[in-house]
C-alpha cells in the first residue's frame, strides 16, 4: 500500500505535468490587516484531467507585510510547491545561499534562487532562476512560479476568491 | 607547539568565519548579516542589525525563523509559539509580531549577535532537522478515484444519499440511468465496527433506492476475517484493495461501463 519514497524522477515529472489550482485553501494576499502580518496564498494543486485525485500537492506563496517599527524592511516574498509535506520546489531570496551537490558545497548564489528536490540533497539543492526574477512583488513571484512549474489558473482562482 | 596549534586553529577559524559572513547595507542605520549557520533547505541565518540610537542596537531576524518553520510545514500556532518563546527568553529575545527581536548596547553587540544566532539555530535544530518523512500511505479513495478517472466513468463524489432512516454520504455514486445505480464506499480501515456500520448504511440506502446497488472497496491488508465476512456477504459489490482493477468487470456487468 505504501508508495515508494520521493524520487527526483517522480518530482520532476510532477512539476513538468500540466496542473491547475483546484481550490484556494487560504488567501490573504490583498488583506489590509492580515493575521500575523503575513500575506499568504495557499492552493490545492491537481493534474489537468484528474480533478478528483488528491495529489497532496500544495502551492504556497507568502510575504511578510508588517515591518518591525524602527527597523528597515528587506522583506522578499517566497513561493513553494509542497508534495506530501516535502518542499519540492521553492523560489526565494537570501543574501547568499551555498550551492550543494551531493552534500558538498560547490558554489554560491546571491539573491534569488530556485530550490529543486533531489534524492541526495533533498530541498537544499538550488540553481539560478531561469528566466531571471525581475519583479519582486508577491504577484510577480506567483506568476513566475506558476509559469515555471506548470500550474494554470492561479490568478483566475485568486480573482474569483476575492470577488 | 601546542600554543602554536591553538593559535593557528583559532586564527584559521576566524579567517574562515570572517570570509563567510556576508552583509548587505540597507541604509545608514540598518545592515543584514548572513552567517554560515544553516536552517533546513541549507538557508543561512540572516540577522538585521539596526542602530536606533547611538548606543542602542536592535537585532532582529526579519521574521525568517518562523517563516522557515512554516515553509517546512509547521503550523506555528499558540502551542508551538509558546515553546519558541521559552527558548527565546533564555537568550533575552522577544517575539514581536513574527519577528525575533533583541536589544543591546554597543559594548555587548558582538555577544548579543552570537546569542541571537545561537537561539535561532536552536529553534531551527529543534524543529527543522531533516525529517525523513516518506510520502504518506497512499489514500485508498485516491486510488479508486484514479482508477475511475482512467476508465472515464462519470460519478458523483461525496454525494449525500437519503436512506429510510437517515442521510448517508457516499464516496462514489453512480446514479441509476437505464441501468442500476451503484453507491460505492471506500473503507481504508475496515474494523468490525466500521463494517457493521457500513452494513447498516447500505441496507438503509437500499430500502429507499431500490435500483441502487451497494458496493464497497476495502483495504484487505487491514481487514479481519469477521469484517471481510460482513463486507463480502452483505455488499452487492465487494472489492479488496489488492484487486481494484476487478472493479472494471463489475462496472461492466452492472452496465455502468459499456462493453465496447
Amino acid at each position: 500500500m505504501a508508495k515508494p519514497a520521493l524520487t527526483r524522477y517522480a518530482v520532476d515529472s510532477l512539476v513538468d505535468a500540466r496542473k491547475y489550482a483546484s481550490r484556494v485553501k487560504k488567501n490573504t494576499v490583498d488583506s489590509k490587516d492580515p493575521k500575523n502580518g503575513e500575506l499568504l496564498i495557499l492552493f490545492d494543486i491537481r493534474r489537468v484531467g484528474m480533478p478528483t485525485v488528491d495529489l497532496a500537492l500544495e502551492f504556497r506563496g507568502r510575504v511578510m507585510k508588517a515591518a518591525l517599527p524602527g527597523v528597515a524592511s528587506n522583506l522578499y516574498p517566497s513561493a513553494s510547491l509542497i508534495w506530501h509535506g516535502q518542499r519540492i520546489r521553492c523560489l526565494d531570496h537570501k543574501i547568499v545561499h551555498d550551492v550543494i551537490e551531493n552534500g558538498i558545497v560547490c558554489g554560491r548564489i546571491k539573491g534569488w534562487h530556485e530550490h529543486f528536490w533531489t534524492e541526495a540533497d533533498g530541498d537544499e539543492a538550488i540553481r539560478i532562476p531561469d528566466p531571471p526574477v525581475k519583479n519582486y512583488d508577491l504577484h510577480a513571484i506567483i506568476a513566475w512560479c506558476s509559469s515555471k512549474w506548470n500550474i494554470e489558473g492561479i490568478e483566475e482562482r485568486q480573482r474569483l476568491f476575492n470577488d | 607547539m601546542t600554543n602554536d596549534l591553538m593559535n593557528m586553529a583559532i586564527s584559521k577559524f576566524f579567517d574562515f568565519y570572517k570570509s563567510e559572513v556576508e552583509g548587505e547595507q540597507i541604509d545608514d542605520n540598518n545592515v543584514v548579516l548572513s552567517f554560515p549557520v544553516h536552517f533546513s533547505g541549507f538557508h543561512r541565518i540572516e540577522v538585521t542589525v539596526t542602530q536606533s540610537r547611538p548606543d542602542l542596537f536592535i537585532i532582529s531576524d526579519g521574521a525568517k525563523t518562523l517563516e522557515e518553520l512554516r515553509n517546512a510545514g509547521y503550523a506555528v500556532e499558540s502551542k508551538l509559539k509558546k515553546r519558541i518563546v521559552s527558548i527565546c527568553r533564555m537568550a533575552q529575545i522577544r517575539i514581536v509580531h513574527e519577528y525575533l527581536v533583541s536589544e543591546t548596547d554597543a559594548a555587548s553587540l558582538g555577544s548579543s549577535i552570537q546569542r541571537f544566532v545561537e537561539a535561532t539555530k536552536t529553534i531551527g535544530d529543534a524543529y527543522l532537522v531533516q525529517r525523513p518523512s516518506p510520502p504518506k500511505e497512499s489514500n485508498l479513495i485516491n486510488q479508486v478515484a484514479e482508477f475511475l478517472a482512467a476508465q472515464q466513468v462519470p460519478y458523483q463524489a461525496r454525494r449525500p444519499l437519503q436512506g429510510r432512516i437517515e442521510k448517508h454520504v457516499i464516496d462514489f455514486y453512480f446514479p441509476p440511468n437505464g441501468v442500476p445505480g451503484l453507491a460505492l464506499s471506500v473503507m481504508g480501515n475496515p474494523s468490525k465496527m466500521a463494517a457493521e456500520a457500513w452494513a447498516f448504511k447500505s441496507s438503509d440506502i437500499k430500502l429507499v433506492n431500490e435500483r441502487t446497488k451497494a458496493g464497497v472497496v476495502y483495504d484487505d491488508s487491514e481487514a479481519g476475517e469477521s469484517s471481510k465476512s460482513i463486507l463480502v456477504n452483505i455488499a452487492d459489490v465487494s472489492i479488496p484493495s489488492s484487486d481494484i482493477p476487478s472493479l472494471q468487470g463489475v462496472l461492466r456487468s452492472i452496465g455502468i461501463l459499456s462493453h465496447s
